[in-house]
């Protein structure tokens, strides 16, 4: 009796599920969108969202509502080659290679210009920053590929100690994550187009390539290898833990890093430019840019940002940075990805 | 009267009701948005002539001439001489690759889970039913933990090399091995084999066996003849179910494997990530095909395995007592369960309350009291663990709720005669053949991002579907054919006589179904909503992309959020989830209980 009672429940219950529809989502008039990745806003050890958005509410007549998307900038991507609207106001959080893949495939640009000169404090900007040559990302911090190490077990200096060593470096796949693909562009920079598949071959024995950051930095943490592609300011998460130091140092072979720079820009169709002009200023006041830097864990885009003293005692630079411009990069990066591939493949 | 007028009515209705039901979902959650993504591919210039000759993708197969060739000559050195020939080294390519993967991990989940049901299915011991509900829980958890537990328990400085080089023994080098990917799939499909074999265990008529033996034949003679043809169905379902998994499996190969060991999904997510939809749908596309077809193979073979039986279980032998041969082999399985099992899911609980420092690691509550600190001061815009854990279990027993009654459905129907029977049967199991990434990417074409219609009179409106029903709905598509694959075997070799008297006696077949079939299928259907629940809970693909910007955020999606540089946030959300779970599979297996008899 139960049975066949439960069953019917059930089986109206399951009859009452249909999906939902809804309706595109409103703003009203005062509301900035914010869409950026997640760990932008929520990462488990620090982030900026907090800080940001309680700032702009307090010190403008509106409210920021941040949209953190898993998709990140390709959901946009997507929605534009689809022709379905963009409802945000601005993107936070874009880096260098998103402008190459953006351009790649869409004909009509996604943001639209913003001239530091048009900003107040964009005169603050360090001139190196600014990677987009087209005025539509505005520069709000940064941070370098490097490698990380434990020192007790290696000193690796050159790219030749990392590739005479007997010890492993653990590298994400450098065709599909970021820390990879920087470190194959610092190989390139280094040996040079021609060359450079040499030195992978050296290198081919003591690396193990992983399919994602994630789970190479837990074998790191589990101490499988002495080395891994990372962060340069790794030292200040292990400064939060009570990780030993020693397994946190930061390296710059041949005294090079790659340049790892983050920013903002407004969407082409946002019916709230001036608005979204004023986010953009005011992510680069002084204070801001330190808070952003301490929370996101970088280095200000700034000159003149506020940082505390004991900051920089975590925060490593490189004697050199290596960037490759946007043209380089949309033209080649593809066939150096295909070589490296067929090369390792072969191996 | 007019009460049992209304009965009657609702009973002829209710299995075509479901049945439709059933297809409507399937449309507007399956078939629309991965035709949307395979038709835009194509759009877009999907080359099967170019993978399908490519060495890369197909391995010998791409010059079949030539290895042909190859093949020939080595027997012509073979007849001459026999200890010199050498076996040409053919490549296997990527679908050879994934193809030899998979069917490694379906022999190790085989060999591992066939034993497991054997223990849960003849032996008593205390706890065997939680034990029993328990089987589902690898089944949930998401592949950055699985990752996190094996590499602390199996990496080269892990527990296991750990115990070894205390015992002076050598140590075994599993990480970024082949081996250790297939013993990783075997942690996810060994449960799922087991439960399903342990089920049709539990339902074979023992009088069969005991009438062989009173005829002469020995005890290992009337398993091999007797209990081994009842239990085989079974069997291999868990074997296909595992092959077409691992096949499609991509999160555990991207987080365990080295680059030599990546499986089509993997470079289909690239392609994806890449935005170059005419590779990845090339790839998917040959995926769906070589699954569907396995399915359908499958499916035939299922249907000649008809043998009309009653059920009458065994009696079980209690676990601990003097030694004899069956009882040190189960205490053998014991052991490699927990070797397998237990010191992954134990290094993940170790993780959890210990942080690295000088000299090794020093217990903490820290991850823990972030979580709960997270709960506490969390903006509007980020993940809350409880609100995650709300959520999961909300969609799960939703998913239930519609995943077990359509599961059933199609099981009758797949028992039932009619021409076409397995193509629809197999088409039903289509959501397990198709990539994930594909249908996540439908999902986020098709249903995020809208499809406009044209409504007479009012015009184009773009309709868009997220949030929560959304996600109880995609979980149900993704989890019934579980509830199927477990009951079909089961009631195809029910009595036909049964449901015939019961229809001759004037029962409805909904009445006959629910009164007569489904008891007598109680713990295939248990197993199946077990395994359903587990796919609600650990799935994460569909899930991340319907849930974005919402907060229809569910426990795995917690997981990855939390994870970062430090293991511990992750893994203590990774706790939860498997404390969660573990609670409610014991209160669905005891729900279950109650409509067993």
């Amino acid at each position: 009796m139960q049975r066949r009672k439960f069953l019917k429940g059930a089986g109206a219950a399951g009859a009452a599920l249909v999906a939902g529809c809804s309706g595109a989502p409103t703003a009203d008039d005062n509301t900035l969108q914010v869409a950026t990745y997640p760990s932008y806003v929520d990462a488990p050890s620090s982030s900026a969202g907090g800080y940001i958005k309680e700032q702009f509410d307090e010190r403008f007549d509106a409210t920021l509502e941040w949209i953190p998307l898993d998709g990140e900038l390709n959901h946009f991507i997507q929605r534009r080659q689809q022709g379905v609207g963009i409802d945000a106001d601005v993107y936070a959080g874009i880096r260098q290679m998103d402008l190459v893949r953006i351009e790649q495939e869409l004909e009509e640009p996604l943001f639209q210009t913003t001239a530091p000169s048009s900003l107040a404090n964009g005169a603050n900007l360090k001139d190196d920053y600014l990677f987009d040559a087209d005025d539509r990302v505005i520069p709000t911090g940064g941070s370098y590929v490097s490698l990380v190490y434990d020192e007790e077990v290696v000193t690796p200096e050159t790219y030749d100690d990392i590739a005479s060593t007997d010890e492993t470096l653990l590298l994400p796949n450098p065709t599909a994550t970021t820390t990879g693909r920087m470190f194959l562009l610092m190989t390139i920079n280094q040996f040079g187009e021609d060359g450079y598949l040499d030195y992978w071959d050296r290198l081919y024995d003591n690396v193990t390539v992983t399919g994602d950051w994630g789970a190479a930095y837990a074998a790191y943490e589990n101490e499988e290898a002495p080395m891994i592609m990372s962060y340069s300011t790794d030292q200040v998460y292990a400064s939060q833990g009570d990780s030993p130091m020693s397994r946190h140092q930061v390296g710059f072979p041949n005294g090079q890093g790659y340049s790892y720079i983050g920013g903002a820009a407004r969407f082409a169709n946002t019916d709230k430019p001036e608005l979204a002009n004023d986010f953009l200023n005011f992510l680069l006041e002084p204070d801001v840019q330190a808070e952003m830097a301490q929370l996101n864990v970088g280095i200000p885009a700034t000159t003149n940002a506020a940082l505390p003293e004991d900051y920089s005692q975590y925060v490593y630079e490189p004697e050199t940075t290596v960037r490759f411009s946007k043209e380089r990069l949309a033209e080649n990066l593809g066939t150096w990805t295909t070589e490296w591939s067929q090369a390792f493949a072969s191996n | 009267m007019r009460n049992a007028d209304l009965t009657d009515a609702a009973e002829r209705v209710v299995l075509p009701a479901l049945g439709g039901f059933a297809a409507l979902l399937l449309l507007v959650f399956f078939y629309f948005p991965v035709a949307e993504v395979f038709a835009r591919a194509f759009d877009e210039g999907a080359s099967f002539a170019a993978v399908l000759t490519d060495e890369f993708y197909v391995g010998f197969l791409a010059h079949p001439g030539e290895a042909l060739a190859r093949f020939l000559a080595f027997c012509s050195a073979f007849v001459r001489n026999p200890l010199v020939a050498e076996f040409p080294d053919y490549r296997l390519g990527l679908f050879g690759f994934t193809a030899y993967q998979a069917f490694l991990s379906a022999l190790a989940s085989v060999a591992l889970g066939v034993p497991m049901a054997y223990v849960l299915a003849r032996f008593e011991f205390p706890g065997r039913e939680t034990a029993r509900s328990l089987t589902a829980l690898p089944f949930v958890m998401p592949s950055i933990m699985v990752a996190v537990g094996f590499i602390a328990a199996f990496g080269n400085q892990g527990f296991l090399n750990g115990v070894l080089t205390a015992l002076g023994l050598p140590k075994v080098e599993l990480l970024y091995t082949l081996k250790l990917i297939i013993l990783a799939h075997a942690f996810y499909n060994a449960p799922l084999v087991a439960r399903i074999t342990a089920a049709a265990w539990e339902s074979i008529d023992t009088r069969t066996v005991e009438t062989a033996r009173t005829l002469g034949a020995r005890p290992r003679r009337a398993f091999r003849d007797v209990v081994l043809p009842q239990l085989l169905p079974s069997v291999l379902t868990g074997a296909l179910l595992t092959f077409v998994f691992c096949f499609l499996s991509f999160a555990i190969v991207l987080s365990l494997g080295g680059l030599e060991f990546r499986t089509v999904e993997v470079w289909v997510y690239q392609a994806v990530n890449d935005l170059d939809y005419g590779e990845a749908a090339t790839l998917a596309a040959i995926e769906t095909a070589f699954s569907l077809l396995l399915m359908y193979a499958y499916l035939r073979y299922e249907a000649r395995q008809r043998a009309a039986s009653a059920v009458h279980p065994p009696e079980r032998i209690p676990l601990f007592g003097s030694v004899t041969p069956s009882r040190l082999a189960a205490w053998a399985v014991c052991a490699v369960c927990a070797l397998v099992f237990v010191l992954p899911m134990f290094s993940m609980v170790y993780e959890s309350l210990t942080t690295p420092v000088v000299g090794g690691d020093a217990v903490t509550l820290r991850h823990y009291a972030f979580l709960v600190e997270r709960q506490a001061t969390a903006y509007s815009f980020q993940v809350k663990p409880l609100t995650a854990i709300r959520n999961s279990l909300l969609f799960g027993a939703g998913c239930l709720a519609v995943a077990v009654p359509i599961g059933i459905v199609l099981a009758v129907v797949s028992t039932r005669e009619f021409r076409g029977r397995k193509v629809v049967d197999t088409l039903a199991m289509a959501p397990f053949a198709v990539s994930g990434i594909v249908v996540g990417l439908g999902l986020l074409w098709g249903l995020v991002f809208g499809t406009e219609i044209t409504v007479p009179f009012v015009g184009t409106v773009r309709v868009t579907v997220s949030g929560a029903l959304a996600v109880v709905a995609a979980h149900a598509v993704g989890a019934y054919p579980f509830v199927t694959r477990n009951v079909a075997p089961m009631l195809a070799t029910l009595d036909r006589s049964l449901v015939e008297s019961a229809r001759a006696l004037g029962a409805s077949r909904a009445r006959a179904l629910f009164d007569i079939e489904l008891p007598l299928v109680a713990s295939g259907v248990l197993a199946g909503a077990a395994f359903a629940f587990a796919i609600s809970v650990g799935e994460f693909d569909s899930t991340v992309i319907l849930a974005s910007g919402t907060n229809s955020y569910t426990m795995p999606v917690a997981i990855e959020r939390f994870t970062g540089r430090r293991l511990g946030p992750a893994t203590a959300m990774g706790c939860v989830l498997l404390a969660v779970t573990g609670a409610s599979f014991v209160a669905i297996d005891r729900l279950g209980g109650h409509f067993d008899g």
